[in-house]
């Protein structure tokens, strides 16, 4: 399916170059970036633990009430080649008539007031396959939608349908950000979801633009995005089940301040256990988020998280924590009216005390020319999201360039 | 005892004549009170009254100058509409294009207790975030121009004073010190200079308790559909040797934009038709 999509619009991106010029007549746009990016272990042996080169190529056209978009990347993956090749980024069509939008394709689509955490924020998945530490937007993976959207003044409708189930990408074996195997059992192989019908997903959601307040109100039937594994003999089968999600957003200005909160309930959510064979249960789950953004001016931004993952009756022998509580940090200053930005983010689970510390220098050379220095710090315990990866404490650099 | 029939005559004769001048000179002494000399709020009133449509549409590009004469260049699309006077705006970034589909939108309150309702649409992150009303101290996208600079403060957020007439650029203009009522403002003082004809701000020196920060003028200025219209102004920041150049074009007057365009729908969709 992937190839067929980056097919065709590579195809449609040939056509705009060569087609005569009245059938150009519509209203195109060629944009893009060119970004490279190499992180470096610190400790020794100093290993590089990601080296990308990376090309988006984005064509936009309009004609009518009708809107193309669409984004190809060609990466270079210095250090996984199977990473390398040419993808489908995002490519849909936009139709919009008064207060109703139409987007059909393949689309990133974000919900949620949170930053960094996921709590209603489930339609796109992600994909941890290369590093944990890349920012969550270029860790989205789009998902093949039917986006409707009607607004209507105040408050917006939208209803998704996506036939095409998308599961998360985690690290492989030969990624140093590998999260581990299952021993010595055989994994079968994966069944996941493929019934364009019978197992296409459904989203509905209504957001609430008031003076002073937001408010959003989302359901979303789906899958869960990475399977779970149910003991056969000496082999593990990869599960995949429905999940109901029911959420709730909000967020309000206060002077200098923004408030914002999220929960959402999973209602039957898969989930991994191990005892003497690997397991799978069904648990309800709540996650919920509070966080107060603080704007003082002079070009200064500082926000806190604080968030709880609650499964509901966990029992034992859950490989995940039955409540897992972790707070969130980031300050950023910019400087040199916008030229360089000084941005630090941190992470931390409370009851393993384990965490990541993310430091960041955004520099522009010229307009369109960004340069990055950053440096990325895992501490506390091993048994930890952020532990785990103490040896991976690096410092990277990205320079990119936006056409 | 009987008053003399002459002396009774000439005392009418004097209340008649008396009562005819004051009646005529009436009109002149009430028109005199009526007219009584312009302030500095009333000019400022004006200024903020000044016609400008019901609804505006522009490109607005502005080239930030460095000291070493460097030059960065933003450019953005620009909406906006009065609801009495309130006022929502829609900006959207062209360039550079790292910035590129960035969008703002804020429903601008006259009443001052009220914080302005703003949304920030990144492309990066897909997603509107409300942010904040209340820091609009702060200097837009790296300009010369603070977003109160940009945007209608209300009158009576600052003391007005007329201070005299001058003549700048061949516009004769009232000159107006304006002072902020609270400690809500980067500068301690403002002298504005108001033409008389267009009752726009042609020129404008901002000052803190150092001396002059900045200096605002106008390059151009004409009648565009009716309306006064500024077409290229100028911020000029004397401590930092930076300016900043505006030039607005493609301006359109009451297009009839509908309101459920001023919505964050819009900014989401990341691009504007």
């Amino acid at each position: 399916m992937n190839l067929i999509f980056t097919a065709i619009f590579s195809l449609a991106v040939l056509l705009m170059q060569v087609l005569p010029a009245p059938l150009m007549a519509m209203d195109t746009e060629f944009s893009g970036f060119l970004e490279t990016r190499h992180n470096a272990q610190v400790k020794s042996p100093n290993d590089i633990l990601a080296s990308e080169t990376l090309a988006r190529l984005e064509l936009t056209a309009c004609q009518g009430n009708f809107t193309g978009f669409g984004a190809v990347n060609l990466s270079a993956n210095h250090l996984l080649e199977d990473e390398s090749g040419v993808s489908l980024h995002e490519g849909y069509l936009d139709y919009a008539l008064g207060s109703v939008t139409i987007r059909a394709g393949r689309q990133i689509i974000i919900w949620g007031q949170a930053d960094g955490i996921r709590i209603v924020d489930n339609v796109s998945p992600l994909d941890y396959a290369e590093t944990i530490t890349r920012d969550f937007d270029e860790m989205r993976m789009a998902v093949d939608a039917l986006n409707l959207k009607y607004g209507s003044g105040w408050g917006d409708l939208q209803l998704l349908w996506i036939p095409v189930y998308k599961s998360g990408e985690q690290p492989s074996k030969d990624s140093p950000w590998y999260l581990g195997g299952y021993g010595n059992n055989t994994v079968l192989p994966d069944n996941e979801p493929d019934d364009p019908l019978k197992d296409s997903e459904l989203a509905l959601r209504y957001t609430l633009y008031l003076s002073g307040m937001d408010l959003a109100f989302s359901y979303f039937y789906t899958w869960n995005d990475f399977p779970c594994y149910k003991q056969l003999g000496t082999a593990l089968e990869p599960v995949y089940d429905r999940v109901h999600i029911l959420g709730a957003e909000f967020s309000k200005p206060l002077g200098e301040f923004v408030y914002r909160a999220e929960a959402a309930y999973f209602a039957g959510s898969l989930v991994q256990g191990y005892g003497s064979d690997y397991f799978t249960a069904q648990k309800d789950r709540i996650k919920w988020l509070t966080g107060l953004d603080w704007y003082p001016g002079n070009d200064w931004t500082l926000s806190c998280q604080y968030t709880q993952d609650h499964i509901l009756n966990s029992g034992s022998g859950l490989i995940e924590s039955g409540c897992a509580k972790t707070v969130t940090f980031n300050i950023s200053k910019d400087l040199f009216r916008e030229k360089l930005t000084l941005s630090a983010l941190g992470y931390m689970d409370i009851d393993v005390k384990d965490r990541l510390v993310r430091l960041t220098a955004e520099y522009q050379f010229i307009d369109n020319l960004e340069v990055f220095l950053g440096t990325d710090i895992f501490a506390g315990d091993r048994t930890g999201s952020y532990g785990r990866y103490k040896d991976n404490t690096q410092v990277w650099t990205k320079i990119k360039y936006h056409f | 005892m009987l008053s003399h029939p002459k002396k009774k005559h000439d005392l009418i004769s004097l209340i008649c004549f008396f009562s005819i001048f004051i009646l005529f000179l009436s009109p002149l002494i009430k028109g005199k009170a009526g007219a009584a000399p312009l302030t500095g709020r009333d000019i400022m009133v004006m200024v903020d009254e000044t016609p400008d449509g019901d609804d505006k549409k522009s490109t607005i590009e502005m080239v930030l100058i460095n000291h070493r004469n460097k030059k960065r260049v933003r450019e953005m699309s620009s909406f906006s509409k009065d609801y009495g006077k309130d006022t929502k705006k829609l900006m959207a970034f062209k360039k550079p294009m790292d910035i590129k589909g960035t969008s703002f939108l804020s429903w601008e309150y006259d009443d001052p207790s009220k914080d302005d309702d703003k949304w920030l649409y990144m492309p990066a992150l897909r997603k509107v975030r409300r942010i904040s009303g209340a820091s609009t101290n702060d200097y837009f996208m790296g300009s010369d121009f603070t977003y109160d600079d940009m945007g209608d403060r209300n009158v009576d957020e600052d003391e007005h004073t007329l201070i005299g007439e001058e003549t700048v650029d061949g516009r004769v203009c009232w000159k107006i010190k304006s002072v902020p009522r609270e400690d809500d403002s980067l500068y301690d003082e403002k002298i504005i200079w108001v033409s008389k004809e267009a009752h726009i701000t042609v020129k404008g020196e901002y000052y803190d308790a150092q001396g002059l920060i900045k200096t605002y003028t106008v390059e151009e200025l004409r009648k565009h559909q009716g309306f006064w219209t500024l077409f290229k102004t100028k911020m000029e920041n004397h401590r930092e040797k930076h300016i900043t150049l505006m030039t607005l074009s493609n301006i359109e007057y009451n297009t009839g934009v509908d309101d459920g365009f001023f919505s964050v729908n819009t900014i989401s969709r990341g691009h504007l038709r």
